[in-house]
């Protein structure tokens, strides 16, 4: 039983994986496709699509744009301390 | 028409670049410790993955409403989308290191170079010819599945997704070589505005919102996703970054 159990523990994080690795986008996502939501069974029509469309690609750049400069200060960090590595990155 | 021809592209792009990644590995075990272990494998991984499509796409088709189905299909590709073109803008903006092919074939080659090999059948190529095809794979059959799957186009999807493991393996039986000057991460950034715009489309039509332009909105949202991301890319390339 434990083991079909951790099985099947494996297969639902695998597949959490698969859909989300950072938090702050898909919390991000999923409460603008909230926002949308209740806006369209409130009978909102029109552009609403584009608006919530438009929302989810700022929190993309959004989240993108605040995970490189955490890397680039972390690395800064490293860099700063004596012996310290910087981690290999490509151009 | 359109998203017929985005749900093909998808799947082909898609199974494309995780097709380029499963090669390499079995280029690896085949270069350096024969051929037939690890074909076995790989095609072992590649019938355990139709199946796995077939059979998820057998529960998806007909048994679930179509406007329900739409809504978490819809969701779960937005996500997983998402999720690529998220990695797509920080490799473009040089945040971490491009998928290197060749190194990922010299690391196998050595890790197998160091391993002896016993008498009889090679299970140690056949495991990791299957291990690599699979977990490459997972991620294609998922493509496939929900973005033909909700769209009723899984015969669509099933046709990208084979035309491009044929068109990888051709390849790789041709050169011989991994294919490094692939420009997975310019594929990757299309994959995930295909899927992150199919995504949106079809979470919000699940929710009973009518698209202006039905179909058509998916090149709309396709060309926002696509500026945005290119947006957050020059962003994060005009960072200071630390000195040499």
């Amino acid at each position: 039983m434990s083991r079909v159990t951790g099985a099947l523990r494996a297969v639902v994080k695998e597949t959490a994986g698969l859909l989300v690795d950072d938090w702050r986008l898909a919390g991000g996502v999923v409460i603008v496709l909230g926002v949308g939501w209740w806006a369209v069974s409130r009978g909102a029509a029109g552009a609403t699509g584009y608006v919530v469309a438009l929302a989810i690609a700022v929190v993309l750049a959004g989240v993108a744009i605040m995970d490189g400069r955490a890397r680039a200060r972390a690395d800064a960090r490293l860099h700063s301390k004596p012996g310290g590595r910087i981690p290999d990155r490509d151009p | 028409m359109v998203d017929g021809l985005l749900i093909t592209l998808a799947a082909f792009a898609g199974s494309f670049v995780e097709s380029v990644e499963a090669l390499t590995i079995v280029l690896a075990v085949g270069l350096t410790r024969g051929w037939r272990a690890p074909l076995e494998g790989a095609v072992a991984a590649i019938v355990v993955l139709a199946l796995l499509c077939a059979a998820l796409g057998s529960l998806l088709l007909g048994r679930i409403p179509e406007r329900g189905l739409k809504g978490v299909v819809g969701v779960a590709i937005l996500l997983f989308g998402a999720r690529w073109l998220r990695k797509a803008v920080l490799r473009g903006a040089g945040v971490i290191p491009l998928h290197d092919e060749e190194q990922e074939y010299r690391d196998t080659v050595m890790a197998l170079s160091r391993s002896g090999r016993g008498p009889g059948r090679d299970w140690r190529s056949f495991s990791i010819a299957f291990n690599g095809t699979f977990i490459e794979g997972v991620e294609v059959v998922f493509i496939v599945v929900a973005v033909g799957g909700s769209g009723g186009r899984l015969v669509l999807a099933a046709i990208g997704g084979i035309a491009a493991m044929v068109v990888v393996a051709a390849l790789g039986f041709a050169l011989r070589h991994p294919l490094a000057r692939v420009p997975e991460n310019l594929l990757k950034l299309s994959v995930g505005v295909m899927l992150t715009s199919l995504g949106t489309f079809w979470a919000l039509e699940g929710m009973g919102y009518s698209w202006p332009f039905d179909a058509g909105s998916i090149v709309v949202l396709a060309a926002l996703f696509s500026a945005m991301s290119a947006a957050a890319i020059v962003a994060l390339r005009r960072t200071p970054q630390v000195p040499a």
